[in-house]
């Protein structure tokens, strides 16, 4: 079966969003006062054969401990579903 | 001593390294490829700066999986001395021999100018030659510079 992961990788909260803060900035120059916070961080998306929805979101999982995000600094959240 | 510079792909900063411990400090060095599996019989070995595997995902996230970083990590828990210089200490961090981790520097900007440093203990293999509370300039260019860790306090004490 062929699964689809979108990973969206964030930075921890209590940590400085540079990148978050600098694009709310412009924001606020461009006349859009009302943007109280930007959360910039990165998005996967991953074609995976999995023989089940369980086994795809567990290896998902393990990709995210082992190299997708860096528990130290970021938080990172699955969706897993079936299709491509 | 015996010193190996480590070359990634993307490392660019191999060369200055080499030139350093072998011209400068006139010390036998040599080239080892990230895919190595032998150190050589060395005493120390250098990660240099650069950009492995193009920083991609985060800076050394990639280049920590290979080949000669376990080699590494069993050369530094028997004692052997490791040196990451900019993208190379990145990797350290990816790799979990130090703790910590980098994050983009604050003013968004990349960051290439000398910074002076405190020396806090002179009594490393790396720095017995320095006196104590030594002012050292050093130089420093990269855009993932702010160093993040959650016990930054602790680790600070324990240097």
């Amino acid at each position: 079966m062929e699964y689809q992961v979108k990973a969206y990788i964030t930075l921890k909260p209590g940590i400085l969003d540079i990148q978050g803060e600098t694009i709310k900035g412009a924001l606020h120059s461009l006349g859009y006062l009302e943007v109280e916070k930007v959360h910039s961080g990165k998005f996967l998306k991953l074609k995976i054969a999995a023989d089940n929805l369980k086994t795809a979101k567990e290896r998902a999982a393990k990709m995210g401990e082992e190299l997708l995000a860096n528990p130290i600094i970021e938080d990172y959240k699955f969706e897993v579903k079936e299709g491509n | 001593m015996r010193f190996a510079v480590a070359r990634f792909p993307g490392s660019n900063c191999d060369e200055d390294c080499y030139y350093v411990l072998g011209e400068i400090l006139k010390q036998e060095t040599i080239y080892l490829w990230h895919e190595e599996k032998d150190l050589k019989n060395i005493d120390c070995i250098v990660l240099p700066g650069g950009f492995s595997y193009g920083d991609y995902l985060r800076t050394g996230a990639i280049a920590r999986f290979s080949p000669i970083m376990r080699e590494v990590k069993k050369f530094a828990d028997n004692g052997g001395l490791v040196l990451g210089i900019c993208n190379g200490f990145q990797i350290l961090l990816e790799a979990g021999l130090l703790e910590g981790a980098m994050l983009l520097n604050l003013n968004q900007a990349f960051i290439c100018k000398d910074a002076y440093l405190r020396l806090e203990n002179n009594h490393t293999p790396f720095t017995n030659q320095c006196k104590n509370k030594q002012i050292l300039k050093l130089p420093i260019a990269h855009g993932d510079g702010r160093f993040y860790a959650s016990l930054f306090r602790k680790y600070c004490r324990n240097l």
